[in-house]
Parts: C-alpha cells; structure tokens; sequence
C-alpha cells in the first residue's frame, strides 16, 4: 500500500482518481492546486505525488520544483490534459519520475504508482 | 493553416474526446459532431440561440501558435442531463462545486482532444488554460471569449462552430462547440 498524493484542481478528477486508488488499497491525500499541494507535502511526506500540470494558484511545473526542493528524494509523477511535450520534458528534466495522459485510463495509474510508489 | 483544416480537427477532436470519456469514465460515451460550420463574430449569438437562456459554459483560452478561445456550451437542462449521465447521480437544483467540475473535466477533454489533433496535424504546441465553468446569458459569455483576442468592434476571423452530440447511459444531450482562433493562426478565412 502506497501514500498517494493526488493534486488536480477538478474535484471531480480527484474523487475519480481516489476512488480508483483505495479501491486498490492505497491510502490518498488530495490538494487542489501546487500551492496545497506543497503544504500536504511538507506535512505528510507521502510516497507519490500525482501532480496535475494545468492549475490555478500554481501550476504543476512550478510545484514540482517547490516539493523537490523541500525533498530531493520526492517521487513525482506528473498528470497533463494534453500530450505537451515540451513541459513534459521539461518536468522530466526538473525531476519528474513519469508522466500520466488525462483523461487517465486507470490500468496506467495503477501500473505508475505500483512502480513508483513504493513505501519508503 | 486553412480554416478547412481546422474543421477537419474538430470532426477528428469530438470522436477522440468520446474515447477518451469512454477510458476515464468506465462506461460506453459517444461523442459526434453533428453539424460544423464558420460562423461570424457577430452572428454567433444568433447561430447558438437554440441554447434556451441562461447557459452553462465551459471556457477555455488556448495559448500558442494556433491558439484561440473555446467554448463548450449547454442550456442548464442539458448540463444537468449530462452530469446525471455521467455520473448516475441526479444534480442537485443548483449545479455544486463537483457537478461544475464534471462539466469543466467534460469541457476540458473536448477541447484538449481537438488541440491534440491539431498538435498531431500540425506540430504546433498549444497550451490550453484551467477550464472555467460560466452560467450566465449567452451574449456575456461569447461576449467575454472575443474580447479576449479581439478589439472592440472588430468582427476577427470566424468562429467554428459545431453541434455536438453527447450520448452516455442512455441519454442524448446536444451542446456547441465554439472556437475562434486567434487571426494570426488562420490563413485566408473565406466566410
């Protein structure tokens, strides 16, 4: 079982993406924009954070920068609306584990937080 | 890039997004075009003016080279018949924050999935803003999406305009997708 932090602005992503994760016996944490995100993160250290790219507040890229600078040895899996090359690379390159396509399909999911979600 | 071209990726973008409904959601969601054509500045309110007053629409500004603004417009009885749809939950009287966000996520995989097309057609990037939900009369709302990318008074490039037809657990719901591209973006608009 894993400790899933998962960051989208759309609740309605949020409660789709935490339903499918309990389901599967992991334990979630959510945050609705970077800003959030950072705050749960320094106080739960969770194993994974799904980090959304697109936010209101602060967008993913800029959160994912924040969080690994408050932890080095954060995982981080970031989410896009769109096939954006570009800032998904850029993600990579700052630090980001994988990448995950919205709308999710959930076997992916699964298989990126069974692969980088283990409990540390 | 023709304004023919972008026709072609609305087509192509709706049946993508139904796909991609159908991988979120778990269930069957079909989602065609119907009717697609070019529509002028000015005679978009009239164009979309079956949508019975007020409207829930989902706004989305697009960054970059073939960037513009789109909306994804119901009446307040088909927004609320595609949530139930959606999510098998009947919306309170007044859609709440989560039936919002349904509709937003709705807008938001319509509209990436036509800007993916786009990408794949064209090589551009585009960078779609946070989808945001507008219940309000139609003319404020078309009002508040050219404003963004033209001067007052100036009519722009045409608006694509498309029916779309969402089909989910059974039910049927008409919406209209609206987008401009900003004038930079289209080469020659002929309408």
């Amino acid at each position: 079982m894993s400790r899933v932090l998962v960051v989208d602005d759309s609740q309605f992503v949020r409660l789709r993406t935490a339903k499918l994760l309990r389901e599967h016996g992991h334990e979630v944490l959510e945050a609705s924009n970077g800003r959030e995100a950072l705050e749960v993160y320094r106080r739960e250290r969770p194993d994974l954070v799904l980090l959304d790219i697109t936010m209101p507040e602060m967008d993913g890229l800029t959160a994912l920068r924040e969080i690994l600078a408050a932890d080095a040895g954060a995982r981080v899996v970031m989410c896009t609306a769109l096939a954006q090359k570009a800032t998904v690379l850029e993600a990579i390159k700052v630090g980001a584990k994988d990448f995950l396509v919205k709308p999710f399909e959930p076997e992916r999911v699964l298989q990126s937080v069974e692969r980088w979600g283990s409990p540390r | 890039m023709g304004i023919d071209e972008f026709v072609g990726a609305v087509d192509a973008g709706l049946r993508q997004a139904g796909r991609a409904l159908s991988a979120m959601l778990g269930q069957p969601v079909e989602c065609r075009p119907e009717a697609i054509r070019r529509v002028r500045g000015a005679e978009l309110q009239k164009a979309m003016a079956e949508l019975k007053e007020p409207v829930e629409a989902v706004y989305i500004a697009v960054q970059g080279g073939l960037g513009g603004a789109a909306l994804l417009a119901f009446s307040a009885e088909s927004s609320r018949e595609l949530v139930e749809a959606l999510t098998g939950e009947a919306p309170p009287g007044e859609l709440g924050e989560m039936e919002r966000s349904v509709l937003a996520e709705v807008g938001n995989v319509t509209v990436t999935s036509f800007l993916n097309v786009l990408g794949e057609r064209t090589g551009s990037v585009t960078a779609p803003s946070v989808p945001e939900v507008v219940e309000a009369p139609l003319a404020t709302v078309v009002g508040r999406a050219t404003a963004a990318l033209h001067a007052p008074g100036e009519d722009g490039v045409s608006w694509l305009l498309c029916q779309a037809r969402f089909e989910a657990a059974g039910r049927r719901v008409l919406a209209q997708l609206a987008y401009l591209p900003r004038p930079a973006s289209v080469a020659g608009d002929p309408a």
